[in-house]
């Protein structure tokens, strides 16, 4: 309890000099790292009043931008919804030396940079690619396309939601499932009525953090995507290109969207976030209540 | 015969955790696995449930064997140690869970589960608090929802892992009581583990004392405490003093603190000791004496008999025992030995 409370413990805080001076300059730096070029990106795109800022997003190219990232995060969200549940029920189920293997694999994205994933994809499925005359066979389209695309960003989001559900899984053990199947429930049912109630605000952090990572990801959509206008260019990569144009106003314009998204993202953490800590903070006092004596039924 | 267990095995690694069970439960009884922790005992309660599988051997429950059933055609009632209760639905939805459950076609219409549920909720004395959610609940309470939501699937065998061992001590001893009354009442073939013997002792019918895997011994409470079939039994179910040879004709004799006599005079078969400290606190008076050896011997008497003696700390005072067990050989096998509590 004593990494929750306000009051510094004598002996391990330190003086209140040095604690301001070190307040002041965290505080510093976050505005000159973050707060600043956050601000920036909103007056710059503003800059030349409402109107440039419509037209810029009004531009055919800007739109198809915003509907391929929102197509890309429709299609990619769910499956790593659904994937990511099942891996960290897996994971978080099998035995001690395959659980190991199974999380580094889980976390596998994240230790990779995500140009050598879209590098990966292009080997895989690009031109005199491994796949590559099965799919010219077939007509099939998958890098500079939006399969692409998707398979890119599938892979750098995939550990978000299993890596929020698996410590979580571990800590709440197996028995209210347990208790469920014997009282006669069925897999399906233990899974709606109990499971899922029980992970759902982690759940939702993880679909949050793995949806903001979809719209935002760069690296490895660049690498897939060829830039193709209109067609193939996500927001991000949108931004990329009316930068190069030296088109700022549009650029920051597009940006700022992506600033919005990280505001939404960042204000839905912060109510998950409560609500898991809310959830936690009840389990932790339903050990030791029993100083209400048993039998003081009204 | 409600459950018949034979010769059940299972490893964990590469420890045995049960070598070997077998055990006979008649319908209608409360029974009690009693055993250190480490015993196998929770582990036989979830074979029988159903929650783990034997290595080898078979669980029979009511003439069916259970291998290859269904959780739910075992209708066994589980009490978890910490309850599971369902954290996220009410008081009345955790009980009415089993009974929603169902399938279709044999789930009852919904006024009967409200009046099964709020039947139950009367049973357990938490009617008015059906709309609460767990976490609102003292553990004495949260026990009794565990035990009501056990009770609505109507099973033929109730099963309890440590029911009481995460409550007060007061709490505990009311709550075992109102157990045995509601297992006198309802009359449901129940098994339930504890590594209390106090709890055992008073609660069950019928004690089964297990220890490293096996079973030492089976019997009614009486039955097992005065006559231990084994130096551990003897160990575990209660204090008990370990004299050295004697003129008995045994290696070793196993005296209760309160079947040995305290007095001035040497008896006969009596060993003399020097009193260490004596504590009169409680309803019995404590003698500590050192015997040969350096061992070290615990007496309970009465505070009469205490104060008649006028002994202080020093006094050399002969002890006679009254009651005492003998056995052939100390099993090399027992190293899982009880807490140190027990053995003086």
């Amino acid at each position: 309890m004593s990494e929750t409370s306000t009051h510094p413990r004598p002996g391990v805080s330190d003086p209140p000099w040095l604690r301001n001076i070190l307040i002041v300059l965290a505080v510093t730096y976050l505005v000159l790292v973050v707060l600043l070029p956050f601000v920036s990106v909103l007056t710059q795109a503003l800059a030349r009043g409402f109107s440039t800022y419509g037209r810029a997003l009004a531009d055919p190219a800007g739109r198809s931008a915003i509907l391929l990232t929102l197509l890309v995060a429709a299609i990619v969200v769910p499956l790593n919804t659904i994937f990511g549940v099942w891996l960290a029920l897996g994971v978080a189920r099998t035995r001690q030396r395959l659980r190991r293997l199974l999380e580094t694999l889980v976390d596998l994205p994240f230790s990779v940079s995500p140009v050598v994933a879209g590098l990966l994809f292009v080997l895989l499925f690009g031109r005199h690619g491994w796949f590559d005359p099965w799919l010219t066979a077939h007509g099939i389209h998958i890098i500079f396309a939006v399969p692409g695309l998707v398979l890119a960003t599938l892979f750098v989001t995939l550990p978000f939601v299993a890596r929020e559900l698996i410590p979580l899984l571990e800590s709440q053990g197996l028995e209210e499932e347990e208790a469920a199947a014997l009282l006669g429930a069925s897999r399906w049912r233990i899974f709606w009525r109990i499971t899922l109630p029980n992970i759902k605000w982690a759940l939702l952090y993880g679909v949050i953090l793995c949806n903001a990572r979809a719209m935002g990801e760069f690296g490895a959509v660049s690498v897939v995507s060829g830039h193709i206008r209109g067609r193939t260019n996500t927001l991000p990569l949108h931004v990329e290109t009316l930068f190069n144009d030296y088109d700022f106003t549009a650029a920051n314009a597009m940006a700022s969207l992506l600033a919005a998204l990280g505001v939404v993202t960042l204000i839905a953490r912060a109510i998950t976030e409560w609500q898991i800590a809310h959830t936690r903070r009840n389990r932790e006092s339903d050990s030791g209540l029993d100083s209400f004596a048993y039998g003081k039924t009204p | 015969m409600s459950i018949g267990i034979h010769n059940i095995r299972k490893r964990f690694g590469t420890s045995d955790v049960l070598a070997g069970v077998s055990l006979q439960i008649r319908t209608g009884e409360l029974v009690a696995l009693l055993g250190p922790s480490g015993c196998g005992k929770t582990t036989l309660l979830r074979i029988i449930a159903g929650l783990e599988t034997a290595d080898s051997g078979s669980v029979v429950c009511y003439d069916q064997d259970t291998r290859g059933q269904s959780l739910r055609d075992r209708r066994v009632g589980f009490v978890f140690q910490h309850y599971a209760l369902f954290r996220h639905l009410t008081v009345f939805e955790n009980i009415a869970f089993g009974l929603r459950a169902r399938p279709r076609h044999n789930r009852p219409p919904e006024a009967e589960i409200q009046s099964r549920v709020n039947r139950l909720l009367d049973l357990i004395q938490l009617r008015a608090q059906g709309n609460r959610h767990p976490d609102q609940l003292s553990g004495g309470q949260r026990q009794r929802v565990a035990l009501a939501r056990a009770l609505a699937i109507e099973p033929r065998v109730l099963l309890l892992d440590e029911p009481f061992g995460a409550l007060d001590a007061q709490v505990r001893v009311e709550l075992r009581r109102w157990l045995r009354q509601r297992h006198a009442d309802l009359g449901v073939t129940t098994l339930f583990v504890t590594h209390d013997q106090e709890e055992a002792l008073e609660v069950a019918d019928r004690i089964v004392v297990m220890n490293g895997g096996r079973i030492e011994q089976v019997g009614v409470p009486a039955e097992v405490y005065a006559h231990p079939a084994t130096p551990f039994v003897c160990r575990f179910l209660g204090s008990v003093n370990v004299l050295p040879a004697s003129a008995h004709g045994s290696s070793k004799v196993y005296v209760r603190p309160h079947e040995l006599i305290l007095s001035r005079q040497a008896t006969s078969d009596g060993i003399s000791g020097c009193v260490t400290s004596i504590s009169s606190a409680g309803p019995l008076a404590r003698v500590e004496l050192e015997i040969a050896n350096a061992e070290h011997i615990e007496v309970l008497v009465a505070h009469d008999t205490a104060t008649e003696l006028h002994a202080v700390p020093g006094d050399a005072l002969f002890v006679t025992p009254k009651r005492w067990h003998t056995y052939e050989e100390e099993p090399a096998s027992e190293t899982a030995s009880p807490t140190d509590a027990w053995a003086i």
